[in-house]
């Protein structure tokens, strides 16, 4: 994981306004309460893939033949 | 009788128009007059076009009057979710960004809905953008639930629903990203296909997660949704993800007969991975006992876990949503409803390694899905959970804490089709997903077509 779970709430505020956003109060508080729901949604994408496991949609130049 | 009217298939309504023993223009009035009535108690509307639905309808009836019938859409009346571009009529997305916006071009299906003879009735709401709702700050208010008002439609097709069950069209448009075609009529008990991803043009429709964008019909029956398949799907050189495979005739595969048919039952998913509400297990239960009648040979099959697929439609959907927003949330944040502008803030927390790894699982989780159906002509498995919420009961990250059964299909690409298969204790409808191979929309019409043919679900009709 990129984030600790139990990220605090200034540090989100600060993460989001890296990113550009400086939301409201209010939904910064609900933001950092879903946290937890997405972080786990985000650790069940972790499986040890190998290094040949491709991701579902590869780009294929032009002219190729699929 | 004229609301009589409203409630036609669309079957039964092409065949006494084909016979001139219904107008067009009648039929449109029709639909016009309830829409007026019925329409702020659902708001499945945003923009009703009835100029141009009387001059569709006009059209229609000269046409086959003359003796040029196009065939079972002609003079058929229609809505379409407000994000498909419609020529000279405002297309808005829900949202107080394009509240003003009136495409120069079709929507490559909304040409070919028009070249069938439609007549469109008017746009659908839809969550904003198709990705965020129930909101009441976007440009319009969310529509309700026509079996009770002060529920949720499901989404984000929120209008292409509401509209099928209130009698406010005969076939409507929606789109599917996660379940957005298929929850809808589930929560409103009518029928909703999502194609095989590829299948049907999204050129022209406005783009919630490009990978996963699905196209596709709401309407009362199964028949209904491949009298519309008939006109919509095929290859659209437009779409870069469109697929050049044959399109049959989805109606002639529409036999009754399911002597043989191998379903695999995806129970898992409603009864381990979630466990759903007593009365959707009750009516699977019900649904799989007529199945058996028909001839299905029914067999339990295992997949991945259902928040595997939940996990990796999500995460793909966000990442891919903010990249379409993310410039105009950061320069206009207040013409996005709070709903709306928080997920996409929260989406920004997710890294280019999250997405890249949701996708390595995408095509691990779509290899599963094809080995199981190597096996299996169709699977099926619940079309959501619980009951419609009400709209009041509803979190603004509801998405992110319980999976949508829906969300396994859309992350493979498979057709997979809502099909009503009962009613609550509440009186709102319950149902179930029937899933096909890429490709084999046919077969799943047909399912959901012979299931329809020996119940009476979808006879029923919402006191409005």
């Amino acid at each position: 994981m990129t984030e600790p779970t139990n990220i605090k709430l200034e540090d989100f505020r600060a993460q989001l306004r890296a990113r550009g956003f400086d939301p409201e109060e209010n939904s910064l508080r609900e933001m950092h309460a879903a946290l937890p729901h997405l972080n786990a949604l985000r650790a069940r994408l972790r499986r040890g893939y190998a290094h040949s496991d491709e991701p579902a949609h590869v780009f294929k130049p032009e002219g190729a033949k699929s | 009788m004229s609301d009589a009217l409203c409630f036609l298939t669309v079957a039964e309504a092409a065949k006494r128009i084909e016979q001139q023993a219904l107008s067009p223009v009648a039929l449109t009035q029709a639909f016009l007059d309830r829409i007026e009535k019925i329409n702020p108690k659902v708001n499945a509307y945003v923009t009703v076009t009835p100029e141009r639905a009387m001059e569709d309808a006009r059209r229609a009836e000269a046409e086959i009057s003359a003796g040029h019938y196009k065939g079972p859409l002609h003079g058929i009346p229609v809505g379409l979710k407000d994000i498909y571009d419609t020529k000279g009529i405002r297309t808005t997305c829900h949202s107080k960004l394009y509240l003003d916006r009136i495409p120069d071009e079709d929507a490559h299906t909304v040409k070919l809905l028009k070249d069938a003879g439609s007549v469109l009735l008017g746009k659908l709401a839809t969550h904003e953008f198709a990705f965020a709702g129930p909101a009441w700050d976007a440009a319009f208010p969310p529509a309700r639930n026509p079996w009770n008002t002060d529920h949720f439609t499901g989404g984000s097709s929120s209008g292409s629903g509401a509209a099928i069950a209130a009698g406010l069209a005969m076939a409507t448009l929606g789109t599917d990203t996660a379940g957005s075609i298929r929850m809808p009529a589930y929560f409103c008990g009518v029928s909703g296909l999502k194609p095989t991803y590829g299948r049907v043009s999204r050129q022209g429709v406005f783009p919630l997660a490009y990978s996963m964008d699905h196209c596709g019909p709401i309407t009362r029956t199964a028949q209904d949704a491949a009298i519309v398949m008939n006109a919509i799907a095929g290859h659209d050189e437009k779409d870069p993800a469109s697929a050049l495979v044959d399109v049959p005739d989805y109606t002639a595969a529409l036999d009754g007969n399911l002597s043989g048919l191998k379903v695999g039952l995806i129970r898992h998913f409603y009864e381990s991975d979630e466990v759903a509400d007593p009365e959707v297990i009750a009516a699977m239960n019900r649904s799989v006992e007529r199945l058996e009648e028909l001839g299905a040979e029914i067999q339990e099959v295992q997949l991945p876990n259902l928040r595997d697929f939940s996990a990796c439609c999500q995460i793909i959907i966000m990442c891919e949503a903010l990249g379409i927003h993310e410039d105009t949330v950061k320069a206009q944040p207040e013409k996005y409803s709070e709903i709306a502008r928080d997920r996409l803030m929260l989406s920004s927390v997710l890294t280019g390694a999250d997405y890249v790894q949701a996708t390595r699982m995408r095509r691990q989780l779509t290899y599963d899905v094809n080995r199981v159906l190597e096996e299996f002509d169709v699977l099926l498995t619940a079309g959501g959970l619980t009951p419609a919420p009400r709209l009041d009961q509803i979190d603004k990250f509801y998405i992110l804490q319980k999976p949508l059964v829906t969300t396994p299909f859309d992350v493979t690409g498979h057709p997979a089709m809502a099909v009503c298969n009962g009613f609550f204790a509440n009186d709102l409808p319950v149902g179930m997903q029937v899933v096909g191979r890429a490709f084999d929309e046919a077969t799943v019409m047909r399912v959901a077509h012979a299931y329809e043919s020996v119940t009476d679900w979808k006879d029923r009709v919402p006191l409005l």
